[in-house]
């Protein structure tokens, strides 16, 4: 299990870096620059925008700023913005915890709705109440975040006044809802139909047929034969969603003003302040692949057919 | 519809009698009768195999007994099973529970799936243990180890701690077979229990049943359609066709002098019947030319007619029904296989 991890974790090195050399050529090819940006909108003699780049080293070649920029990444250094002279790594793990709070929160909703609601239709197949959930969650799964948000801010914020729909509000849960709703319904729809799928195909399978010839009680088998089988087949699938729903969070911070990594990203994006772009996306990498990881030892850890070797 | 062949007593000496048994699946095709009224008796302490054709009902039937029909698609629409007394078709669910794995087992086909990937064996057989002598869990685990002692496997204190997918298929069924008896059922109920399973598996798991048999003073159903594989070891045969029994009789009288074409045309494939036959699958019921008919549009005469020999005008048009011939003997044909042989020129 030990082995296991370091080897996983040894392996993100080779992932990153190939990464982020896509990463850095596409950021350093996109038109205009953070020179003329930090200049704002000023006329500026030639002259003076060849010294800011000087400043920033873009005068360099591409290569060399390339070596130079993953050099000073191994030693946890991953430049300075070019626009407010601030250290990108102290501004990016600043807002990790953001990012990471809501990604947290949404998986959350997910994993805790989701699941028990998917199981719930898997064994009510057939019936009304399976058909509604299945009308419901298609719906969900189908309605665009960004609508789904506005939707949310508008009814919970400007309608009913109950919910703050912007801002981080000094971390309060009440800031939190909206923004892990708006992430989470999407997810936990289709977390419930992978579920429903999961039990519907252990339902059918023949070791649950043995349990019953067992004389088990419903409960019993449920619990025991179908619940664990049917959440291997859904960590299977549900790595890859958690994977993506970090991804989103990008739109749903914009959408929010969340400060968390989502918005500084789209933010240093807009301005071409392409060291801290850079410097966000590999958080949200690293965290992509954490993530995964997680999830393949959770799976590990529960599904004895596959061993750590 | 058909005679019963069932001689109307409640014989204590009855293992189980099944009567007049219907059951129908709802397919996308329509409703399609997988069990048309099968009939058999089986006698305390007899082995009963029952023999056909893939497709010809008898798991089904099998699964009927425990109850174990996939409710959403198919329904037991008539008929009756009377286990100890009781119909078992009557029972409700809670009853029914106490009894599976308790009173009858089962053993399944598919040793390789039956098993839950994710439970240690040691733990499916102490499942048993603990819902039907309520025992706790050292001594669920205790009897468990011994129940895996008894059906052969090596080492059972560690295989107790393995997962399915560390032991070998024929180990699998030899746990099926643990789960089975653990209770020491009346009745053990084996669908096609080595067929999945290697040529020299086959045997030893077949002795095994037998020891154990004799051992527990059960009664067994085996289900196969390979004649060749139970042969020594049945007392009494079904023989099944198209959900259908089309004849039954005392093993040695079957295999002897079959009265039903179908019978003989089983026999027929199986090279040296008799002698377990330990070759390889070359004795499958391949061998009769032409397929079962599709039971979602059954022909209106004799639903062997297409592939019979012995086929007469009379048998495209009326459906034979089930006639005794002799004791605990029936047939399901419109001629006397015995007498026409010798008239039949074909
Ligand atoms: N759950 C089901 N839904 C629909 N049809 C079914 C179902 N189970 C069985 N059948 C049909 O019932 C018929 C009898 O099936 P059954 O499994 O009893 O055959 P069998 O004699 O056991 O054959 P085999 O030797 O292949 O095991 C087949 O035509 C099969 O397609
Ligand atoms: S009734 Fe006719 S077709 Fe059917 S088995 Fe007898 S001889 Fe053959
Ligand atoms: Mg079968």
């Amino acid at each position: 299990m030990f082995a296991f991890i370091v080897r996983r974790l040894l392996q993100f090195i080779p992932t990153i870096l190939g990464i982020s050399l896509i990463m850095f050529l596409l950021l350093n090819l996109i038109p205009g620059n953070a020179a003329l940006s930090s200049a704002g909108r000023l006329e500026l003699a030639p002259e003076v925008v060849e010294q800011i780049k000087a400043e920033l080293g873009l005068d360099k070649p591409i290569v060399q700023r390339y070596v130079q920029y993953i050099t000073r990444l191994a030693q946890g250094d991953m430049g300075q913005s070019y626009l407010r002279r601030y250290d990108v790594s102290e501004v990016v793990f600043s807002r990790l915890g953001a990012t990471l709070k809501l990604a947290f929160a949404a998986i959350s909703i997910a994993l805790l709705i989701g699941v028990p609601l998917g199981f719930f239709a898997a064994l009510k197949q057939g019936t009304w109440m399976d058909m509604l959930l299945t009308v419901v969650a298609v719906g969900g799964v189908s309605i665009p975040q960004f609508w789904l948000g506005i939707l949310l801010m508008y009814f919970f914020g400007f309608m009913l006044h109950l919910l703050p729909t912007s801002g981080y509000g000094n971390g309060s849960l009440a800031n939190l809802v909206l923004p892990a709703l708006t992430l989470g319904l999407g997810y936990t729809a289709m977390l419930a139909r992978i579920t429903r799928a999961a039990v519907i195909e252990v339902l059918t399978s023949d070791y649950v047929r043995t349990a019953r010839a067992k004389g088990l009680s419903e409960l019993a088998i449920n619990v025991r034969h179908v619940f664990r089988n049917a959440f291997v087949l859904i960590l299977t699938t549900a790595g890859l969603l958690f994977g993506s729903l970090i991804g989103q969070t990008v739109v749903v911070e914009r959408l929010f003003s969340w400060p968390g990594i989502g918005s500084l990203v789209v933010e240093a994006i807009f301005q071409r302040d392409i060291p801290v772009a850079q410097g966000c996306l590999l958080v949200i990498i690293f965290v992509f692949l954490t993530v995964n990881l997680l999830v393949d030892i959770l799976y590990r850890a529960i599904n004895p057919q596959i061993d750590f070797e | 519809m058909m005679k019963s062949n069932i001689p109307n007593s409640t014989d204590l000496t009855c293992a189980i009698k099944v009567v007049d048994l219907h059951v129908d699946f709802a397919t996308a095709g329509g409703v399609l009768p997988a069990v048309r009224g099968v009939s058999f008796e089986l006698e305390q302490g007899e082995t009963l195999a029952i023999v056909g054709e893939s497709g010809s009902g008898k798991s089904v039937t099998a699964l009927s007994i425990m109850q174990l029909i996939a409710k959403r698609t198919g329904r037991i629409s008539s008929g009756e099973i009377v286990f100890d007394g009781q119909d078992l078709l009557q029972l409700d669910e809670h009853k029914l529970r106490e009894m599976r794995g308790n009173a009858i087992s089962m053993i399944f086909q598919e040793p390789m799936s039956s098993l839950n990937p994710l439970m240690k064996v040691g733990h499916q057989v102490g499942e048993v243990f603990r819902r039907h002598l309520k025992v706790d869990r050292a001594e669920a685990k205790r009897l468990s180890i011994e129940m895996l002692r008894k059906v052969g496997l090596s080492a059972p204190e560690r295989r107790y701690n393995e997962f399915p997918h560390q032991i070998s298929g024929g180990m699998r069924q030899r746990v099926m077979i643990a789960i089975a008896l653990a209770c020491r059922p009346q009745l053990l109920i084996a669908d096609e229990p080595t067929t999945a399973l290697d040529v020299t598996i086959q045997g030893q798991i077949l002795d095994l049943i037998q020891d154990l048999k004799s051992e527990n003073e059960m009664s067994v159903i085996i289900i196969t359609h390979d004649l060749g594989v139970v042969a020594e070891i049945v007392d009494y045969v079904v023989v099944m066709y198209a959900g259908q029994v089309v004849e039954t009789g005392y093993a040695r009288e079957i295999f002897e002098q079959p009265r039903h074409p179908y019978t003989k045309a089983l026999i027929n494939a199986v090279p040296k019947l008799g002698l377990r036959t330990r070759t390889k699958q070359r004795t499958r019921l391949e061998e009769i030319v032409g397929t079962v008919p599709n039971l979602l549009a059954l022909p209106a005469g004799c639903a062997f007619c297409e592939r019979c020999d012995y086929a007469q005008e009379i048998c495209s048009t009326s459906a034979p029904s089930m006639e005794v011939v002799g004791a605990r003997r029936s047939v399901r044909c419109h001629f006397d296989l015995t007498k026409k042989d010798r008239h039949h020129e074909r």
